[in-house]
């Protein structure tokens, strides 16, 4: 009976993979992969992963899900003759089209290797799945080392124990990286917009919007806040309690209720860096106390696992959300700006409209 | 506390505060960042440098969980190195880059809407340094996987920075192989998590990996990291990628990111599976990178001599000296070399390890001297630099002898480099690398002679020139001049490479 | 050998469906899609072959290592995301262009003709 149940999820999975790259629309492809991520959380819950059915159906299909519908649209295809790069497969006569002969011959060559390129790649790749059937013959027994010392972090979920006792530092890196994603996508300039609101100014007529908000905000908050709580000693933790704010916040401003609030205030950078601060630096006071960075001196474990927790789940709110937020790419009076300085070309050359002097649009041949 | 506890914190955390408080944005806050990155990892790259001449190879077990459990760091001669390798040029890219968004930036980059480069330049330049240390210092897989990701994240947060077209199609492709090599990274750890129990690159090593599970993880890591260390024939994303970045960007992907991927192949194949001794089982394979290497010499250097743009030419340029760091795993123990069994060539490995470290020094110099050179006569065509070499002296001079350290003309880094190499090559009658070395040597003096001859030609009515800041030719030309200077001091240098052996972790 | 192993299948299967994706469709919305199923196939064979400590379910470390990866593949879709919105609002195509050397002829020809 368990072969059928877990067959059928790893089939659906498999299925899902596959349909969603054959299909060339964009919204079916969505709403697939969103029910992709909710098989793998189911899939992870099979696996006796609790913790990480959570983590996938909060972050894998919830907020991934989300940036994907907020944006699917824009990347329709508009130009109608588009000639998408050559595909594997595609004929030689496509070479014979270039106008210039110089580029013909890279270009046969090109099309010829590709299928040769195929076929070493489908070998390679019949090999890889030969390897993994064959894979529970090679695999040693190999008891995990986490459960006897697990005492010794007073923290009883032992996921929650790896990722902010036992390998702490690479939750912060992990840390680091949503920042640096955040700090990326401010960076780039306002041409992709930002959230896709469903409503200007509150839920106003619109009764099922209203009713969303009002059974899901508050039961998605508390839920957030408990399995921050929770993680702790039971599935839960920083991470999930984060995105399931975010969600919330999302919501919010979707339906207009709060307004974007631009990432290039102070405060949403401060609530962003908060998590990450907070470790370094108890990373650093630590060190004093017994010598090796984030190493809990006796008895603080707890305490310290979850003021960091605490920190994390303002910091990845904050930046999940951030992440639909539209930025402007001027800020209006921002006083922090001195070093703007908005002169055009001093010698007045003719420049194409990225801004580069024509003499450097020509590619390399 | 100890020394490899503290110093290592301050090369690896030292950036990260600095990137924190950079984020405040203001023009303050910026100069402080760069200074403060630079502060930290000079002075960790020095306690570094003490710790491992004092007391040699060291760890710092984080979290005070010593293996299997917890995330190591590991100290040795090459991380050191290395470490250091950055700090360097981080400092001089950073002192340049505090005056090149402010007073003088690149047009294209002060044309777009509001002077994004100034804020948007630090805090990912600065998470990039973090990343880099760490890569260096980290003795654990999965850990590896992170900082790589971070690193590819933030390198491409700097190609975004120019705005235009190609500069993002260019980030986009940069983005896109990155993350690509990262996930075959991955599935090479979780094979050889699921196969041996343990995520450290010691145990590992310990345990002599071989067989089928541990070939597959190797291929699937190399596959990874070569698309990220452009090896030829995957490096179709570094030159439209290091040539749309602002100047100093480039100087940071060329000289830094890329020798950061090269290093955790090193150590993969090297310390860990052990493939490069005298009598390993491998050798074809070694043989086969060396060969692609080859390959990126001479496609790269070809290339690079055909490129109208000054940027696009040192890209390509760095295509082709990254085929050279390739070339020195077959020539680490051929056929025909002597030494005892137990640890590979060390001619070949301090050329291959002085080459990557010269060619930093050098490229960064040179990518800062270019920016200066088109920024003066506001165009980034080669035939338009005439006259410069008079009007800017200093970055045309970092320009030429950071080009004649990349050819190998003594007394340069470069020269050192090659020279080893050519040893290992011939020691180990492996001729054929020796010819690529020498002739790669010979087309990159010729792109830099081409780019001289414009520079140093006098028009009769010269274009009008724009005044180049004065910390932005420094910078360059400190550089190049380090970059010579480093072939003055080899001994000392390669003194403390030695530190960790040239033998697999066993 | 008990049902767990299927997970470890499928995630080999998974992981190279999204390599193919990711080589062969040029659209950028699939690329990235693609690289996410790379990702969750990693995690799962990951999991799906860890050591089970007795009545606990699977070794907490993979757990741990699988959890970060997911949080790390959320910020790069982001990112990657945001980068594709730009590249299809200014070239109008969600698709990158074909390096020089290895030009198709519709999209050297556009490129030149493009009048920005």
């Amino acid at each position: 009976m368990e072969w059928g149940l877990d067959g059928a999820i790893v089939a659906l999975l498999l299925g899902l993979a596959a349909r969603i790259l054959h299909t060339r629309d964009l919204f079916e492809a969505t709403v697939l992969f969103i029910a992709f991520g909710l098989t793998l959380s189911l899939a992870w819950a099979r696996l006796g992963a609790p913790d990480l059915a959570l983590a996938e159906a909060a972050l894998g299909a919830g907020v991934t899900g989300a940036l994907l519908l907020n944006a699917y649209r824009r990347f329709a295809d508009r130009e109608e003759k588009a000639a998408p790069a050559v595909d594997i497969g595609s004929g030689e006569a496509a070479c014979g089209a270039f106008p210039d002969a110089s580029l013909r011959a890279p270009c046969d060559r090109v099309l010829r290797l590709r299928p040769i390129l195929g076929a070493v790649l489908g070998i390679l790749a019949a090999g890889f799945v030969v390897f993994l059937v064959t894979l529970p013959v090679r695999l040693p027994i190999l008891p995990s080392m986490v459960a006897d010392r697990l005492a010794e972090t007073a923290v009883s979920n032992p996921v929650t124990a790896v990722l902010l006792d036992f390998r702490a530092y690479d939750t912060l890196l992990e840390m680091t990286i949503l920042v640096v994603a955040m700090v990326a996508v401010w960076s780039m300039d306002r041409e992709a917009p930002g959230l896709v609101r469903l409503a200007e100014e509150g839920p106003g007529e619109d009764a099922v919007l209203e009713a969303l908000i009002n059974l899901v905000v508050p039961v998605a908050g508390l839920t957030a806040l408990y399995l921050v709580w929770a993680g702790a000693s039971a599935s839960g933790g920083a991470f999930q309690g984060g995105a399931l704010l975010a969600g919330v916040g999302v919501l919010l401003l979707a339906a207009g209720i709060v307004h974007p609030v631009t990432a290039q205030t102070a405060l949403v950078r401060g609530l962003g860096v908060m998590g990450l601060g907070v470790l370094v630096l108890v990373g650093l006071v630590v060190m004093v106390w017994t010598g090796s960075f984030l190493a809990y001196p006796e008895g603080t474990a707890y305490v310290l696992v979850l003021l960091a927790e605490g920190a994390l789940v303002v910091s990845i709110a904050t930046i999940l959300l951030e992440l639909f937020v539209d930025v402007p790419a001027v800020p209006e009076k921002d006083p922090t700006l001195e070093w703007v300085d908005p002169t055009g070309d001093p010698l007045g050359r003719s420049s194409d409209a990225d801004g580069i002097p024509t003499s450097d649009s020509e590619e390399d041949g | 506390m100890s020394a490899p506890e503290l110093w290592t914190t301050v090369a690896v955390i030292g950036p990260l505060g600095a990137a924190i408080l950079s984020l405040r944005g203001g023009r303050r806050d910026i100069l402080v960042g760069l200074g403060l990155g630079s502060l930290a990892s000079t002075a960790g790259a020095t306690g570094l440098v003490w710790t491992v001449l004092d007391r040699g190879v060291s760890r710092h077990l984080l979290g005070g969980w010593g293996r299997p459990l917890g995330i190591e760091l590991h100290v040795d001669g090459l991380a050191v190195v290395m470490v250091a390798m950055t700090a360097v040029v981080g400092t001089a890219v950073s002192f340049y880059a505090s005056s090149y968004f402010g007073d003088a930036a690149d047009p294209r980059v002060q044309q777009s809407p509001a002077a994004r480069g100034a804020r948007f330049f630090a805090p990912p330049w600065l998470f990039l340094w973090t990343a880099l240390n760490g890569i260096y210092l980290s003795g654990d897989f999965f850990n590896l996987y992170v900082t790589l990701e971070m690193l590819g994240l933030s390198a491409a947060a700097l190609v975004t920075l120019a705005v235009t077209d190609r500069a993002t199609e260019a980030a986009m492709r940069y983005l896109l192989v990155s993350l690509t090599g990262s996930m075959l990274f991955l599935l090479g750890v979780a094979l050889l998590y699921v196969g041996y129990g343990t995520l450290s690159l010691e145990v590992l090593g310990a345990r002599d990996p071989s067989g089928t599970l541990a070939w597959w993880a190797l291929a699937a890591m190399t596959a990874g990291l070569s698309a990220k260390t452009a090896l030829f024939p995957l490096h179709g994303w570094l030159p439209p990628a290091h040539a749309v970045a602002p100047a100093p960007g480039s100087a940071i992907l060329s000289a830094l990111v890329v020798k950061a991927t090269f290093y955790v192949l090193a150590r993969l194949w090297l310390y860990v599976y052990g493939i490069g001794v005298p009598g390993a089982h491998g050798r074809p394979s070694l043989v086969l990178l060396g060969v692609l290497g080859a390959a990126a010499v001479l496609t790269g250097s070809v290339l690079a001599l055909r490129q109208t743009s000054l940027k696009r030419l040192l890209a390509y340029s760095t295509v082709a000296q990254i085929g050279y760091l390739f070339v020195v795993f077959p020539l680490l123990s051929g056929p025909g070399s002597s030494g005892d069994s137990g640890t590979w060539s060390a001619a070949a490995w301090n050329g291959g390890v002085y080459h990557a470290v010269g060619h930093a020094l050098a490229k960064a110099a040179m990518f800062m001297a270019a920016g200066n050179m088109s920024y003066a006569v506001a165009d980034d065509a080669i035939e338009s630099v005439s006259g410069v070499a008079h009007r800017i002296p200093m970055s045309f001079l970092a320009f030429g002898i950071g080009g004649l350290s990349l050819a190998g003309v003594p007394p340069s880094g470069g020269f050192v480099a090659k020279w080893l190499l050519l040893t290992a090559a011939l020691d180990s009658g492996q001729w054929f690398f020796a010819v690529v070395v020498v002739t790669g040597g010979l087309l990159t003096l010729a792109y830099v002679l081409g780019v001289a001859r414009y520079a140093l030609e006098v028009k009769p009515e010269p274009p009008t020139f724009r005044n180049v800041p004065d910390r932005m030719e420094w910078a360059a030309l400190g550089l190049a001049v380090l970059a010579v200077l480093l072939g003055l001091r080899a001994v000392e240098i390669l003194e403390l490479l030695s530190v960790g052996g040239f033998s697999p972790w066993r | 050998m008990s049902s767990e192993f299927l997970y470890v299948l499928g995630g080999g299967g998974l992981f190279l469906l999204g390599f193919l994706g990711v080589s062969t469709r040029s659209h950028l919305f699939w690329k990235i899609l693609s690289v996410n199923f790379m990702g969750s196939g990693i995690f799962l064979l990951l999991v799906g072959a860890a050591p089970r400590l007795p009545d606990q379910g699977p070794d907490p470390v993979p757990q741990a290592l699988v959890l970060t990866g997911i949080v790390v593949a959320v910020s790069v879709t982001a990112v990657g995301l945001g980068i594709a919105l730009r590249v299809v609002a200014r070239t109008g195509a969600p698709y990158l262009p074909d390096l020089p050397e290895t030009s198709g002829p519709e999209r050297f020809r556009r490129r030149n003709e493009r009048a920005r």
